[in-house]
């Protein structure tokens, strides 16, 4: 092979390879921006799970107005900030163990409280510590996409500015949860949203 | 010899290999990112199907637990009576396990794990629960009236005869009025009462509790709490019952299909009664027992006892229990005769009492034995107006369940004591009586079930 017939070789390989490279880099910075739409869908996803899934089980007369102790300026209104119980016990003597859990819209993030309650030498005592955690960043929801949207047993809405007699927790039976996650780079949102069925309240 | 043309290929194979190998590792990266991505997403699909699973899980054990045999198992080191079945929804599985609660709620605890088809799992834990049909000693559904000296309180057998459980149960408390005049009972208030024997201020029953379904709760009114009155809270207490009407549920044991003069109990009717007869019961003329009686009117009198019946233990609850009752239904019962004498008795415990005394001094645990008084169940038929019970005879001794939701309750006479429940519409008393709850009642069912406590728990937690 003369040193022309090299070059002109090399010089085509390395073309061919400038442009799979450059293809690959562009297929790479499409998938990794998919990936990251992808794992916040999944994220935003796996948030709606988490609060649907304690939501299902509250006991609903105990659904009560934020903030909860030790976070002051987490919202107030029922429409953005829940906190309510789960009972566990299994044993129809008292209503303990159970957990205060508490769900909020609070600075672009979806926020969880969690004190969990146990018989402790007959009493019912709240464990040490109280679990704050963020289960979602990027929430980006305005005044007219509340977090929480409570329903009755008739489907209807109710009010949470003016809750029927005996509140809002005595009538809810279903409640809708509503996240608007922001892409990355806050060009766009989806919208996530779940009905979640109160599994305690009156279904007969 | 023509090599150069050979000479022009070198090289290619390599550029070649280069290539399929760029070629296929980008299709190898994709492929993984696209299989990646669809796993998760049918992952999120899957759970969700599981916990279906799970939730039908938990709907089936509601309905075994109505009919199904318990058999004995162990739950966390516990040995229990359980329910356990495996069953498919679609292409998912569930295996539960139900145990009823002790305590005799009548409660079942219910453990279900559900899995779909992928292998995905959720895990769910609820209880069955029951209302019991004869929750409180009496339960006023429209209006009580009672005189000065009324008393109520619980036992669970002869030895344990002041439990705390005589609570008034009320749709509204201020339906309920009580005398205050001075008599020999106590004037007004409940000094012979087990809760509060000697407290000052005391009150007549162990607590009021009033059972609503949509909230607000009636309110409390402002006597509660003073002498002679409902208690203060805690013992008084609103219960929001999950469901309609508000009052305890009467049992499904008539059937529209029957006639008029007949009774059933599930599906079978029966008519031992008669379209224009008195049934009376005294001395000479027991009632028979697990005979269901079904008369425009009934008359049980001093005396009046039921033969071939036994008391047995029952197997799941642990109670003693009598192995064949007797049920009545009409719209007109007479207890005990006002004849000028007293101290008449009817349906006395067995081989109890000499005589036809049963005092607290004298062979009182036998008066209070347990599960007796389910023995005898009046179910009250008729309207509001025409349905009515007369409790006649001073000190009068009767042990007996009457369940009477549209029925006028009149005591009429004073000093009566009574072991059981009662049901009623409406209840106005002259004067003063004793009314000893059975604390097992609470175990005796109206026989449905409805979830309770539903929620989810780890995958891996017990």
């Amino acid at each position: 092979m003369s040193v022309i017939e090299m070059s002109v070789t090399l010089g085509i390989l390395s073309l061919v390879l400038v442009i799979l490279l450059t293809f690959l880099n562009q297929v790479m910075a499409v998938t990794v921006r998919s990936e990251n739409d992808s794992l916040l869908e999944r994220n935003g996803q796996l948030a709606l799970r988490t609060v649907t899934e304690d939501l299902r089980g509250m006991s609903q007369t105990t659904l009560t107005q934020c903030p909860p102790s030790g976070q002051p300026s987490w919202p107030t209104s029922l429409d953005n900030c829940a906190t309510f119980r789960v009972y566990h016990d299994n044993s129809n003597v008292t209503t303990c163990p159970y957990s205060v859990i508490t769900y909020a819209l609070y600075q672009g993030a979806l926020m969880e409280q969690r004190q969990d309650y146990a018989l402790v030498s007959g009493a019912c005592s709240s464990t040490p510590t109280t679990s704050t955690r963020t289960v979602l960043t990027s929430v980006a929801n305005s005044s007219a996409q509340p977090l929480f949207t409570y329903y009755d047993n008739t489907g209807a809405s109710i009010s949470t500015s003016s809750p029927p007699a005996g509140g809002v927790g005595g009538s809810v039976h279903s409640i809708s949860v509503w996240l608007a996650v922001t892409y990355t780079g806050g060009s766009s949102q989806v919208s996530l949203k779940s009905i979640a069925a109160l599994r305690n309240a009156d279904t007969r | 010899m023509r090599t150069r043309s050979r000479r022009d290929e070198d090289g290619n194979i390599v550029i070649t290999m280069t290539v399929i190998m760029v070629a296929s590792a980008l299709i190898v990266v994709l492929t993984n990112a696209s299989l990646q991505g669809l796993h998760l997403s049918r992952r999120a699909g899957d759970s969700a199907n599981a916990l279906q699973v799970s939730d039908a899980g938990v709907n089936d054990a509601i309905s075994a637990v109505q009919t199904a045999a318990p058999a004995p198992c162990t739950i966390n080191g516990v040995s229990e009576n359980c329910i356990q079945r495996s069953g498919t929804l679609g292409t998912g599985t569930y295996t539960y396990t139900a145990w009823q609660s002790s305590g005799g709620s009548g409660m079942w605890h219910i453990d279900v794990t559900g899995v779909d088809a992928t292998g995905v799992k959720r895990h769910v834990q609820a209880d069955a629960a029951t209302e019991p049909l004869f929750e409180r000693p009496i339960y006023v559904a429209a209006s009580g009236t009672f005189s000065s000296g009324v008393l109520l309180d619980s036992y669970s057998d002869g030895l344990h005869t002041c439990t705390g459980n005589g609570v008034l149960g009320t749709r509204d408390p201020a339906d309920l009025s009580f005398g205050t005049s001075s008599n020999s009972n106590s004037n007004g208030v409940g000094t012979a009462n087990c809760t509060y024997a000697g407290a000052n201020p005391s009150f007549p029953v162990d607590g009021c509790a009033t059972y609503y379904t949509n909230p607000p709760a009636p309110a409390f009114p402002p006597s509660t709490g003073t002498s002679g009155h409902c208690p203060p809270a805690p013992l008084t207490y609103d219960k929001q019952l999950t469901y309609s009407p508000s009052a305890p549920q009467r049992p499904s044991t008539q059937s529209n299909s029957c006639a008029v003069t007949y009774a059933s109990i599930g599906s079978t009717c029966y008519n031992f009664g008669s379209t224009s007869a008195t049934l009376t019961c005294d001395v000479n003329n027991p009632l028979i027992a697990g005979k269901v009686y079904s008369y425009p009117a009934v008359s049980l009198r001093d005396g009046c006892l039921i033969t071939g019946i036994t008391m047995v233990t029952d197997p799941v609850s642990g109670y003693t229990v009598p192995d064949k009752p007797v049920f009545i239904y009409t719209p007109s019962l007479d207890v005990g005769v006002q004849t000028g004498g007293s101290n008449q008795v009817v349906n006395q415990p067995p081989g109890a009492l000499s005589g036809h005394t049963c005092n607290l001094s004298g062979a009182a645990n036998l008066c209070y034995m347990q599960g007796w008084v389910r023995s005898l169940s009046i179910f009250m038929t008729g309207a509001v107006g025409s349905s009515q019970v007369n409790l006649n005879n001073n000190q009068m001794f009767f042990w007996g369940l009457i369940d009477g939701p549209n029925t006028a309750t009149h005591f009429n006479n004073s000093g009566m004591n009574f072991w059981g429940g009662l049901i009623t519409n409406t209840a106005t008393s002259g004067s003063q009586f004793n009314w000893h709850y059975d604390d097992t009642l609470s175990a005796m069912t109206d026989g449905k079930y409805f979830p309770q406590n539903w929620r989810e728990e780890p995958v891996t937690s017990p």
